[in-house]
């Protein structure tokens, strides 16, 4: 089964893109018609990050207008539409309170749509409320539990989800992150633990066995995903990618499930904060599995601008084929079809936009990934013999070490990219700190040498960390951040009463 | 027993009891736990596989935690964790926290080796002109001969109250 992607008619990109002001006849033009009858639809929300301020949730109660709106357009039944959010649920300031879950259960509730939900990273940061990790997921799951079942025997006491969509052969399975405080990197790591995943296997097998297709919702993606979109900072600081900074092991598993079982057919995620402007913001994976980038709803919460909900939505006429839209907040609620994955013998994912150049917008602001290519302008310059090449900043290199790391030189950067899957891993310099030097890599030495900006000062070698890997860790866990700082005003106050028994 | 710790006879337990302060009993659990612990059956913790231990890897002195452990195999193990236990001697204790203090192992506490550790706990913030002040003051409360450095027996007198034998204790039964 191989993937084939169709360039979009110019003229239903061009109208798509188009501003708006009326409901629904941008989203005919683009052909939306359904058949109401068995047509399901499963709306995902992006990181919410609600605050109670009226003015705040102004824009919330807005979004949920428009996008009960356009189910309305696109002929789905309240009963045949479902909500998942994918966490990360309270604003700045508020995340991982009792305070916030609840806030949140409101507006969930008011879509008045069956709806499941699953815990983003900020939804554990509830530090001053909560001692623990598991007591922080217990709140959660006292919130929750009765509307969706998390965190209850009927779902093994995980922090999981499952749903069946009558009338259809759809299975939507959620996992949350279980980890902030007892983080071993950043506390902002989506972190996927091992009993979630040996339900996450038991629930891929019955799926198999029963022939159904599988979509599942997580606040990060997995590593591995495709999506080329994301913001540097949770590069530099390894909490990108599903258990990124938990391994190479625990990183890949998601992306070796996706491989082993044909019934996972959709993966959607959010906590990058970008929109679905961009190429590779829909993935098509394995040939069949289509990974889905969800933007944000908040004014507050948008990093390009862009406010937008995705729509995914099946329809039993056209096999087990879906179609994906996007309802855009910053444009009144337009509806737009984003993509079309067909499946049956072949599938094909049918792109319904030209996409933005990746730079249109507030460039410095993300990070786009790049995978080795002939036709990437990779440049390999040997310097002194075959073991070493050397790049300057505003190249673009590649090199796979002993170790199996891969690093390259990118937007000025030097960046590790996981040797599997060639996604990137974590920064092993930052554009500042490379900013005018050359980069060497010295293969019998497996190093990188950095020549100094200016004569006179030293030569920097950069050797690889125990594990054979190079990206360094620039966030440690927050909780030993707070308690760093808590050890340094300690100290502070001890200085300050020695000095004056000193005066004294 | 060499290097490997595929298996434990009763006389390896038997004769680091006798070495330790500990039980067979914990003897017993410890291994289970460095078997654990030590992921590529090398018989010896490198520092990656300390970090799998959540409270070491959050624990500011961990750098510090991995140069002591680290390369270490199972007998030397029982020995360094023995200073925990509940019946190791008050001078066993002091010899061990001292030890750990003199990072450059010259036999004795100086400022270098406090700033290190006040690096560790406090991070960066801290500056250099604190640092030094904070490290100076605590040497000159405990360095009783006035030589500018905290030595074994500068240490052990500022420890009359026996605060460190109370502090370095763990349960590993």
């Amino acid at each position: 089964m191989g993937a084939l992607f169709v360039g979009a008619p110019a003229l239903c990109a061009t109208a798509c893109r188009a501003p708006r002001r009326t409901h629904c006849s941008v989203a005919r033009m683009c052909d939306v018609k359904h058949d109401a009858a068995g047509t399901k639809a499963v709306v995902v929300l992006g990181d919410l990050h609600l605050h109670p301020e009226a003015p705040r949730m102004a824009p919330f109660h807005t979004a949920r207008q428009e996008i009960l709106r356009a189910l309305a357009d696109l002929g789905v039944q309240q009963s045949d539409a479902f909500l998942v959010s994918v966490g990360d649920l309270g604003a700045y300031g508020i995340a991982g309170t009792s305070a916030s879950f609840e806030l949140a259960r409101d507006f969930l509730r008011s879509f008045g749509l069956s709806y499941s939900v699953v815990t983003g990273n900020h939804d554990l940061e509830g530090l001053d409320e909560f001692k623990t990790d598991q007591e922080n997921l217990d709140a959660w799951g006292r919130v929750f539990g009765p509307d969706t079942d998390t965190l209850t025997t009927l779902t093994e006491g995980l922090p999981v989800f499952r749903r069946e969509i009558p009338g259809s052969d759809i299975v939507l399975l959620g996992m949350s992150t279980v980890r902030f405080r007892e983080a071993r990197g950043s506390s902002h790591e989506v972190y996927i633990d091992d009993e979630q995943l040996s339900w996450f296997d038991a629930q891929l097998a019955k799926c198999e066995m029963e022939g159904k297709r599988a979509f599942v919702f997580t606040h990060a993606p997995p590593m591995g995903a495709g999506l080329r979109s994301l913001q540097s900072v949770h590069v530099k600081n390894m909490c990108a990618w599903l258990n990124h900074s938990s391994g190479r092991r625990r990183r890949r598993i998601f992306l070796q499930k996706v491989k082993q079982h044909p019934c996972l057919r959709l993966w959607a995620s959010g906590h990058f904060h970008l929109s679905h402007e961009f190429e590779d913001s829909v993935t098509l994976v394995e040939g069949r599995a289509c990974f889905l980038q969800c933007g944000v709803i908040g004014p507050e919460s948008s990093r390009d601008g862009y406010r937008q909900t995705r729509i995914i939505l099946t329809d039993p006429s056209l096999g087990d084929s879906m179609k994906m839209y996007s309802v855009n907040h910053h444009d009144g609620g337009s509806l737009r079809l984003d993509a079309s994955v067909v499946g049956q013998d072949s599938t094909a994912v049918s792109f319904a936009l030209e996409h933005y150049p990746h730079d249109h917008v507030g460039k410095e602001s993300w990070f786009r990934t790049f995978t080795p290519r002939p036709d990437d302008g990779c440049v390999l310059e040997p310097v002194q013999g075959e073991d070493v090449a050397a790049a300057r900043a505003d190249k673009v290199c590649w090199w796979h070490t002993s170790s199996g790391s891969v690093l390259g030189v990118h937007d000025g950067m030097v960046i590790e990219y996981d040797e599997e899957t060639l996604a990137p891993v974590g920064l092993v310099m930052t554009a500042e700190e490379l900013a005018g030097r050359d980069v060497f890599w010295i293969s019998e030495a497996d190093a990188l040498v950095i020549n100094p900006p200016a004569e006179g000062l030293s030569v920097e070698v950069l050797h690889p960390n125990a594990d054979g890997t190079f990206a360094r860790q620039y966030q440690l866990n927050k909780r030993y951040r707070i308690e760093t700082k808590r050890r340094e005003q300690l100290a502070r106050q001890w200085l300050t009463t020695h000095r004056k028994e000193l005066e004294a | 027993m060499g290097a490997n710790t595929s298996s434990l006879v009763s006389e390896d337990i038997e004769e680091m009891a006798r070495e330790s302060n500990l039980s067979p009993r914990e003897i017993k659990r410890l291994y289970k736990r460095f078997q654990k612990l030590d992921r590529n059956q090398s018989g010896s913790l490198e520092a990656d596989e300390l970090t799998m231990i959540p409270e070491l890897a959050m624990n500011p002195l961990f750098p510090r935690i991995v140069q002591i452990f680290e390369s270490v195999n199972f007998r030397e193990f029982v020995k360094l964790l023995s200073v925990f236990s509940e019946s190791a001697s008050e001078e066993a204790k002091r010899d061990f926290v001292f030890r750990f203090f003199d990072i450059d192992q010259d036999g004795f506490v100086s400022s270098t080796d406090l700033i290190e550790i006040l690096l560790m706990l406090c991070g960066s913030n801290l500056t250099q002109g604190e640092l030094e002040e904070i490290s100076q003051l605590i040497i000159r409360d405990a360095d009783m001969d006035k030589d500018g450095m905290v030595s074994y027996d500068d240490f052990c007198a500022c420890d009359s109250l026996g605060t460190i034998s109370q502090l370095c204790q763990i349960s590993l039964a």
